[in-house]
């Protein structure tokens, strides 16, 4: 085996590289303060005004200038202090440390307290939290809006976000675990799980792979869902995303974990199963029929859209046989002037829809749907009448991509995208028995792939009945009592089915 | 280990593709029907029609027509006068002269069913007349291929021509107790026209049956003639004379009763016939008595058609309608040397009940 040598990685030797991006600062308060001094938004200055001196530390850019002069700077003036234990009782302001711990101080000034010194050569400071909150408003959910149900989606401040799914949860057993990740962005990152609920395996194994996270800077819920994913070469997400706060309230209460992280507008569900990813929360809010019938419809929108420009490609190369012979001529007449084989077609046309969504994504709102408009309707019959693609494969490819834009998740939608590209070249060179052979790698490919540990296509390999409850089809809620097999939950019923059953009527 | 196999599959994708024949739709020379005679010198003449599409989206249909000892031969030949190969994969309907089918026919039925691009639900057909100027002229929006395919779907679903293709033949041919017809075509005024059934003993033509037989062939065939329609003469009844009902939307149903089956059978086959009376040639007033006589009339017309077809199939020993195959499903040491020897001899009755439910929505 000496050919695959050259693919195994060098063993580096950088275990012993130093946390500290720094190594000549020393640890003492002393040096810390004269290490942040240097940034221009560090302040500090000495009350002079107060009877006894007082020294004030903080970054400009961190803290809420507000509190300092409401609530910090009042209070200074007005008694003598001669102790930071008099201080603490003095500041309406809860939860003031007193620490001489340099790595606590510097930790927490650079989260936005404020260091307040009595004595400038003393090492015990106090610590007051001040920090400036400037985050979005909560807003509509854009990426999954729904026409019914509630219009709130998760921000870029952590905080907020736990809010909103405690206001969903109002019970004790709803436990945060915040992790602090990144090198040097120093992300707070919650695991969020029922406790009696929720598997413990299950939180463990999220808990386990944050700590393990070696990354310098986590900007977004996606870097840390690439960093803790079980395959990350897998083009399938493997852990859902959502912005809805209900969502994960939802799931929660299913058994799952949540992970939110401090900066980003989306929370992490896992572990999930390769259906949920085409089951939209919206599901929940209509009649199970109806909810049904979309996802049935959502389920053919998958499959249309990734296999139908391979079939195209197959049967117009090499199986002309299998044409319904009122089919024959339509084809034929529409591409009886187009000097392409079918899969230079096939994918001049699918790199159109391509570049137009791509181009759509970067460009402004307004300018975007323009281009959508003006490239759909003008590069579409423009590359027809100049007679490089055939009017059906037009009607195919633009019917493909809008049917790749149903799945709810983003992510998932992306990778139906990607996928159709290997179908189309094993159709061009194998016809279906290509498309089949693909279709083969895709389902191997899927039945290994898990996640949190969990099997991926579960409730379909391994079979388990009872969790298809939820899954192609929604059965109505008093079907939904026992929690997904799946998930293997400490408590199993979500709630008492019989009693659920029972109609009461107004006399009982 | 598992990289290095995926590294071999991806270089063999791209390796072996050549291996696969490529058959773009637009690159090859359809052929949606073929018609085999034979010269003066023994050979086969094929016709080969093939749909050619024209710029403003209309359809015609051009024929080739080649000799050759082999009809793969006569392909090859074909080829030599085309842009594009031809291909067998859309061919909806093999022709046959009618000298063609007395001399046999399997050997070029076999070319057929030995190329799996040629559907098993091709129709076949005989021609009677002249094979080229059937297939040369433009009959309707389609290329001729297409259009006698849909004649036959038509006729088949809607009108008095049995079940029959490639495969409803071979397995007629290869089954015991039973013998294949193919339909007759003829060019009549310009228009092709089904024209009866050519009866078959083996592969070989040896019998023909008429267009008027096609209706009580059918009956004691195939499951249901449904929208067909029969014109019935009122027999029986001296006032009557020479008036006509029309019957339509027939259910036929055939029940077989069969006695003393290891000598010279007997075989009573009860038809049940059920129809609608729509049309009747002295105007509106369709009675019961009308239609009793019309019961009566069309019972012994459909018997004594029935009978007649009957003792012609004996006669020629063939059995298209497949009664030895009813004997046989009833017997259990089956022996079709013994069922040829008795067939001619047997005693088949025919028992024809007819009843006819409704006159239309007036009065």
């Amino acid at each position: 085996m000496r050919i695959h040598r050259w693919y195994k990685k060098k063993k580096k030797n950088d275990n012993q590289q130093k946390d500290n991006i720094n190594p000549e600062v020393d640890d003492s308060l002393e040096s810390l303060i004269k290490q942040m001094k240097v940034s221009n938004d560090f302040i500090y200055f000495k009350n002079d005004q107060s009877p006894q001196p007082i020294h004030l530390y903080y970054f400009m850019s961190l803290v809420d200038s507000e509190i300092i002069h409401r609530d910090i700077l009042p209070y200074l003036n007005r008694e003598s202090l001669t102790s930071l234990q008099k201080l603490k009782q003095e500041l309406p302001i809860e939860n003031i440390e007193i620490t001489s711990d340099v790595n606590k101080i510097e930790q927490k000034v650079l989260r936005g307290s404020i260091i307040i010194q009595l004595d400038k050569s003393s090492t015990e400071v106090a610590l007051i939290r001040a920090e400036l909150n400037k985050a979005r408003e909560v807003s509509l959910p854009e990426v999954e809006f729904s026409v019914v149900g509630p219009k709130e989606s998760f921000v870029e401040s952590l905080d907020t976000n736990l809010n909103l799914i405690r206001k969903r949860l109002p019970i004790p057993e709803l436990q945060i675990a915040e992790y602090s990740v990144g090198k040097l962005s120093k992300t707070r990152v919650a695991v969020v799980s029922i406790e009696g609920i929720t598997n413990e395996e299950n939180v463990n194994t999220v808990k386990q792979r944050i700590q393990a996270i070696e990354f310098d800077t986590i900007n977004d819920s996606s870097y840390i869902v690439q960093l803790i994913t079980d395959n990350k070469n897998s083009p399938f997400p493997q852990l859902i995303d959502t912005e809805r706060p209900d969502r994960i309230a939802s799931v929660l209460a299913e058994g799952k974990v949540a992970i939110l992280v401090d900066g980003a507008p989306h929370g992490i569900l896992g572990p999930t199963t390769f259906i949920e990813f085409f089951s939209a929360f919206e599901d929940y809010f209509l009649n199970w029929i109806t909810a049904s019938f979309f996802r049935l419809i959502r389920l053919f929108a998958v499959i249309f859209s990734i296999l139908i420009t391979p079939i195209y490609v197959a049967v117009l190369t090499y199986h002309y046989e299998l044409i319904p012979k009122d089919l024959v001529s339509i084809l034929v007449i529409s591409r009886r002037e187009i000097p392409l084989p079918p899969i230079l077609e096939a994918i001049f046309l699918e790199i159109a829809i391509e570049l137009l969504r791509e181009a759509g994504a970067r460009l402004p709102t307004k300018v975007g749907q323009t281009i959508g408009i003006v490239g759909g309707i003008v590069i579409g019959t423009a590359s027809v009448e100049a007679g490089l693609t055939s009017n059906v494969l037009l009607i195919i490819v633009a019917l493909a991509a809008l049917a790749s834009f149903t799945t709810p998740v983003y992510k998932m939608g992306n990778t139906i995208r990607l996928i159709r590209f290997p179908f189309l070249i094993f159709a061009h060179f194998w016809g279906l028995l290509g498309v089949a052979i693909c279709f083969c790698f895709t389902i191997t490919h899927l039945l290994k792939l898990t996640s949190l540990g969990r099997p991926f296509l579960e409730p379909i390999f391994p079979p388990r009945i009872s969790d298809l409850k939820d899954a192609v089809i929604r059965l109505p809620f008093n079907f939904q009592a026992k929690r997904p097999i799946q998930l293997q939950t400490e408590d199993t019923m979500r709630f008492k089915q019989n009693k659920a059953k029972d109609k009461r009527e107004i006399d009982e | 280990m598992k990289r290095i196999l995926l590294l071999i599959v991806i270089c063999l994708l791209g390796v072996l593709s050549a291996c696969v024949q490529k058959q773009i739709l637009d690159d090859v020379q359809l052929v949606t029907a073929i018609g085999y005679e034979l010269t003066n010198e023994n050979e086969l003449k094929a016709t080969a029609v093939t749909p050619i599409y024209k710029p403003d989206k209309t359809i015609i249909s051009d024929i080739f027509t080649e000799t050759g000892p082999l009809s793969k031969e006569i392909r090859k030949q074909l080829n030599m006068q085309s842009s594009r190969p031809f291909v067998s994969g859309k061919i909806e309907i093999g022709l046959y002269s009618k000298d063609l089918a007395q001399k046999g026919m399997l050997d070029l039925l076999d070319t057929f069913y030995r190329d799996p691009a040629v559907g098993s639900r091709a129709y076949l057909a005989i021609v009677d007349g002249n094979m080229q100027s059937l297939l040369e002229k433009q009959y309707g929006q389609q290329d001729n291929g297409i259009y006698l395919s849909h004649m036959f779907e038509q006729n088949i679903d809607t009108g008095s021509l049995p079940r029959t293709n490639l495969n409803q033949f071979l397995s007629a041919y290869y089954s015991q107790g039973i013998d294949p017809f193919i339909p007759i075509v003829k060019q009549e005024n310009g228009q092709v026209k089904l024209d009866g059934h050519a009866l078959f003993r083996g592969d070989k033509m040896v019998g023909e049956l008429s267009a008027k037989n096609m209706f009580i062939f059918k009956v004691l065939m195939d499951k249901y003639t449904k929208q067909d329609s029969t014109a019935v003469k009122l027999t029986e009844t001296n006032q009557r004379e020479g008036e006509y009902v029309s019957v339509l939307k027939i259910r036929a149903k055939r029940v077989y009763k069969i006695e003393n089956t290891t000598e010279v059978p007997k075989i009573t086959i009860n038809v049940k016939i059920e129809g609608n009376v729509e049309e009747y040639s002295e105007g509106q007033q369709i009675d019961k008595k009308i239609i009793k006589t019309a019961q009566k009339s069309m019972q012994s017309q459909v018997k004594k058609q029935a009978d007649d077809m009957i003792s012609m199939f004996q006669e020629l020993r063939i059995d298209p309608i497949g009664i030895g195959g009813q004997v046989r499903s009833r017997q259990r040491n089956w022996d079709e040397n013994h069922w040829l020897d008795v067939y001619p001899n047997a005693d088949i009755n025919v028992d024809v009940q007819v009843s006819l439910t409704e006159t239309g929505i007036v009065e």
